[in-house]
């Protein structure tokens, strides 16, 4: 077992119970264009066209040979872009009577055939760079993640067990990609089904970002320029197992859905991409941002954009408001949470805070106190590392460890940072530089 | 009340935001809105949630842990002026101080009068400081276009309270303008200088004014203005004493213990160990100092003292004395807690800031004995780690580049 002493765990009201609700009907969903880092699309379909799960809905410009399928069937009612014709999202009318395409592994000579087809590759990420893998260069190591320590997460154990036949397929599969690839497969609970042959079972204890898979590489199998991993999400893992059980996509998934503001936290089993108001229609407060993903590292549902993000398996509802209190410098703030001891808060230590979307202060220039290395269990010097980022030098960068993050491993930095700086956005143009420059 | 000042800052705000009649002066507003409201803006994405805390916060705490120090140093100034003057038998100069003193007499020996005192001393000297450094943070801010950083309260306290009472208020003025130009902003301002803005303006004083900054006389208040110095009495600090006298030197006019709670001449906020202990305490409870930086310093000042004390010489008194009265003379205590651990001129690793602090501590006992010019290293010794932090970090960096480099060679 490794154990994470670093880090922190955000002590927010509305931890989910493990109830699963099927019950929320969705209409609507969609493919987000900034869930794929890189991603430029050439369509293969229009609005107002009928599409079929598992059909082809754009393939990858930047990594020809890849596509984006859809995860259920529909009508494409539209596609939008935004500036510079980024791509946003396809936004598919579901229609529960159109059937889905059929897969069937045995038409494949090799399992990554089947990967790529049926758009499941999509399911993988590669470390580093957090990019959509491409089919031909095959990584060393496959990491999957089966932990969850962001705030408002539930432990995926307790999802896994009722498929734990699917996600057992589905790292069987994975495992039978290639005989020299390396599998990891990172777990919480030590109840936790270990039963596939050859994969590398390890369990991480500790704070946030214990459960990230960043932390995991680290530990057993750090990456760089020289060595590439693939990354995949346990819900991914039972959605292959799905596959291949019923040779078709899996459309749902389960996603823990809370916060203050939600009014029963809980599971709900809904569509990939589901739209976020339907999602939460009578689940949620009045007065509410709706994030998909977790609080730290997340998206606001608004607009073409108010759709669940692929990889996400929670959505988290906070009070969209900010603190309103007068003279704040000099109050002893007994309700407002801080990593550092610097508020009342810290020596009453109150079980769980309602945490709001206050910036709580203005953006001033780096002032490296010691929160932001309290926070980084890895072995990287974090003050030294976010200054390289900020200063986009990416030599530096590259030795500091750079590669090994994705964004989600820098949000606890953003959230301690006193000067208010958002390290993940700033980690993203690290990582384009260094793609456009190392590769 | 607060429904009041809301609508007064909603109908205000418009004339300075972009296109407003005053939008060149929105720093200001911005800085007097952050100061009575709470920030009011919502985060984005990624990342929605903040933590509470804020630069604001941090240097308010340090500021408010800086009082202790202030307060005692206000009575301080009034208790040894007091016992000064009780051997000149009069205090009638020409001197503006006086007359404000007048107002509640020589004579009575009370708690209120000496914080009087001191008050007539101090209070100018920190209203100039900070007049001074605000305006140049408000040019500094319009013309460039940033905020006003809140790290000027620090700034201004902690130079302050390094200032012998006596400073003449011009000379606050002229050291601040340095400390916060030179030492700050033509860098960019707080977060990205490499010096300690308030020990820089304090340093430059020094150099450029030695003759109200240095010496016997300047430590107690009027003393300089009079010019009489009664038989038997000399103005020096301990730091002066054990120059002359090592330990025996100490001893013979200064009781430990009148050291420690800070009972003696020497800059306004420096002499008390206590006041500057309670700060030390605030500031690593919350967390905004690093105690490796505190430990580092203190414990190279232990070894370099001891190994000082071993070797001996018969020629330099200071060589005998023990670190413990290293400890309360001079700015030891003060540089150690409010300066050393200014994290943006400091260390910013964990490693590095061990190294630091014990450059520190080793440094300002080797200009203290050693150094025949300057009879107090405190300053000097932080200035000088300050220069080196980049190195120091440069190495840690370096250090931890080749660890990751060995855990990444594979094969």
């Amino acid at each position: 077992m490794i154990k994470i002493k670093k880090g922190l765990n955000l002590p927010i009201s509305g931890n989910p119970s493990l109830d699963v609700d099927s019950s929320t009907a969705i209409n609507s969903i969609a493919l987000l264009g900034a869930d794929f880092v890189g991603l430029k699309p050439t369509m293969m379909v229009d609005e107002g066209d009928t599409v079929l799960s598992g059909q082809k809905l754009f393939e990858n410009k930047k990594n020809p040979g890849t596509y984006i399928t859809a995860p259920s069937s529909g009508i494409v009612k539209s596609i939008n872009r935004g500036e510079k014709r980024r791509f946003l999202s396809l936004i598919i009318e579901a229609d529960e009577s159109l059937d889905s395409l059929k897969f069937n592994l045995n038409d494949y000579s090799k399992p990554i055939d089947l990967l790529v087809d049926t758009g499941t590759l999509a399911y993988f990420r590669t470390r580093p760079y957090n990019r959509m893998p491409v089919p031909s260069e095959l990584p060393s190591a496959i990491f999957v993640n089966a932990c969850d320590t962001n705030p408002l997460s539930v432990d995926p154990h307790e999802l896994i067990k009722l498929d734990q036949d699917l996600f057992n397929k589905g790292l069987n599969f994975i495992k039978s990609i290639n005989d020299e690839i390396k599998i990891f497969c990172s777990f919480q609970n030590k109840d936790f089904d270990q039963s596939v042959e050859a994969v590398s079972y390890n369990q991480f204890e500790g704070p946030h970002p214990a459960g990230l898979v960043g932390t995991h590489i680290h530990f057993l199998y750090p990456v760089g320029q020289n060595r590439s991993v693939w990354t995949i999400s346990w819900q991914e893992v039972i959605s292959l197992g799905y596959l291949l059980q019923h040779n078709s996509l899996r459309s749902d998934k389960n996603v823990a859905i809370g916060g203050p503001n939600a009014r029963d936290p809980k599971i709900l089993k809904v569509k990939y991409g589901s739209n976020l108001s339907e999602l939460t229609a009578g689940k949620i407060l009045e007065n509410s941002r709706v994030i998909s993903g977790s609080v730290l590292n997340g998206h606001t549902g608004e607009n073409v954009m108010n759709y669940l993000g692929s990889f996400d398996n929670q959505v988290s509802i906070l009070p969209d408001e900010s603190n309103d209190i007068l003279f704040n410098w000099a109050m002893p703030g007994s309700k407002l949470h801080s990593k550092l001891p610097a508020f009342f808060s810290s020596w009453i230590k109150p079980k769980s805070f309602i945490f709001n979307v206050a910036m709580n202060g203005g953006n001033r220039a780096i002032v490296p106190i010691s929160s932001y290395q309290e926070i980084m269990p890895l072995n990287i010097l974090m003050t030294q590392l976010l200054k390289s980022l900020v200063t986009l030098d990416i030599e530096l960068g590259e030795k500091l460890g750079v590669l090994e993050l994705a964004p989600e491993d820098v949000a606890l930095a953003s959230y301690v940072c006193p000067s208010k700086y958002d390290y993940q956005s700033i980690l993203d143009s690290n990582l384009e530089k260094m793609y456009e420059e190392f590769k | 009340m607060k429904a009041w000042l809301r609508s007064l800052n909603e109908t205000i705000k418009p004339r300075f935001m972009p296109g407003g009649a005053q939008a060149k002066w929105f720093p200001i507003y911005d800085a007097l809105e952050n100061f009575i409201f709470s920030s009011t803006h919502k985060t984005t994405n990624p990342i929605h949630v903040r933590d509470s805390i804020d630069i604001q916060r941090i240097m308010v705490i340090v500021w408010l842990a800086a009082f202790p120090a202030m307060f005692f140093g206000m009575y301080n100034i009034g208790n040894q002026t007091l016992d000064y003057l009780t051997l000149v038998g009069s205090a009638n100069t020409n001197d503006w101080h006086h007359a404000l003193i007048n107002l509640v007499g020589y004579s009575n020996d009370s708690f209120l009068t000496k914080m009087w005192i001191g008050a007539v001393y101090f209070v100018p000297i920190y209203a100039v400081t900070f007049a001074v450094g605000i305006l140049w943070e408000i040019l500094f801010a319009v013309v460039r276009k940033h905020e006003i950083n809140e790290g000027l309260f620090v700034s201004s306290i902690l130079f302050a309270l390094s200032c012998p009472p006596d400073l003449p208020l011009w000379q606050a003025a002229m050291g601040i303008t340095f400390g916060i130009v030179i030492g700050k902003e033509v860098f960019g301002g707080t977060g990205k200088n490499f010096l300690n803005p308030a020990l820089t303006g304090r340093a430059f004083l020094y150099f450029a004014y030695p003759s109200q900054l240095s010496g016997d006389k300047v430590w107690i208040a009027g003393l300089s203005d009079t010019g009489i110095t009664p038989e038997g009495f000399s103005g020096a600090t301990p730091l002066g004493y054990a120059a002359e006298g090592g330990l025996q030197g100490l001893s013979d006019n200064f009781s430990w213990f009148d050291a420690f709670i800070g009972n003696i001449p020497g800059s306004v906020g420096e002499t008390s160990v206590i006041a500057i202990g309670i700060a030390m305490l605030i500031l690593l409870g919350t967390g905004v100092a690093s105690y490796r930086i505190i430990l580092g310093t203190f414990l190279g000042m232990i070894v370099m003292s001891s190994i000082l004390n071993i070797v001996g010489s018969d020629t330099n008194p200071m060589f005998q004395v023990p670190w413990y009265w290293h400890l309360v003379i001079g700015s030891f205590a003060f540089g150690l807690v409010f300066m050393a651990t200014e994290p943006v001129s400091g260390s910013g690793t964990n490693a590095g800031r061990w190294i630091y602090g014990a450059l520190i501590g080793v440094t300002v006992i080797l200009i203290r004995v050693i150094n025949p010019a300057f009879p107090e290293g405190m300053m000097l010794a932080i200035l000088f780690a300050n220069l080196f932090a980049p190195v120091i970090d440069h190495m840690v960096v370096s250090n931890n580049i080749a660890k990751r480099k060995r855990a990444l060679s594979y094969e």
